[in-house]
């Protein structure tokens, strides 16, 4: 998993990719869990292209998000990751 | 060679017997996987679809008013999607594919998990080969 920006500086914002992975598919895997988050180059194509990605999957975390809603993203992924690494 | 209608039949047998979402998009991306890749050179703008978050490329050519296609996506689920068009239209009949619809993914269980912007994105590829279709039926006249 690669997360993308200065760990010191970063707020909620959590944008990541996996190796070999589009960050569509992941995107439209998690949405069918349940889980909303944003894929693609979020109006920020400069840094995409500076990061040498075409998009990343971007989670969000609000006030409202608990531990659980982590662990839910955290076993989400590692299902989607099993489903489209090949 | 099977017409749209059997080859709708076959498909829908296929998923009849998946039973819920993770079973529909692991075939789903397996089906993609099964497609030869495209060549690079033919990755280029003019067969880009438009309206598609990903990128999906169909390089269509006509023949005695039959429609052939290869075509690809740097998306896994997306190619899966473009792999379902392939065994349903491609190499039919230009006049079929043009008054064909995509009822099909209803049947397949597939549209309620489709999300809105995929949905779109495969609006706009079944578009894509009709407009070809009617290219192609303006030519053989």
């Amino acid at each position: 998993m690669i997360i993308y920006g200065a760990p010191s500086q970063r707020s909620s914002i959590l944008p990541f990719n996996i190796r070999g992975i589009q960050h569509y598919d992941m995107g439209v895997l998690l949405d069918t869990m349940g889980i909303a988050v944003r894929t693609g180059q979020h109006c920020t194509q400069p840094i995409m292209d500076a990061l040498h990605v075409s998009g990343t999957v971007r989670a969000s975390i609000a006030l409202y998000n608990n531990r659980t809603d982590m662990d839910k993203l955290a076993y989400g992924v590692q299902r989607a990751v099993k489903m489209l690494k090949r | 060679m099977a017409g749209i209608q059997e080859n709708q039949q076959a498909l829908s047998s296929d998923f009849s017997l998946l039973t819920n979402w993770e079973e529909k998009y692991e075939f789903l991306i397996e089906m993609g996987l099964d497609l030869p890749e495209m060549d690079a050179e033919k990755k280029v703008d003019k067969n880009l679809v438009k309206g598609c978050q990903s990128s999906v490329w169909f390089d269509i050519s006509c023949q005695n008013g039959t429609l052939s296609f290869e075509a690809d996506s740097d998306s896994l689920v997306v190619k899966g999607l473009v792999a379902v068009l392939d065994r349903l239209f491609n190499h039919q009949p230009a006049k079929d594919v043009l008054t064909a619809d995509l009822s099909i993914f209803d049947e397949l269980g597939l549209w309620r998990h489709i999300s809105s912007q995929r949905s779109n994105g495969l609006t706009a590829m079944m578009a894509h080969l009709k407009a070809a279709a009617a290219e192609c039926l303006t030519e053989e006249n």
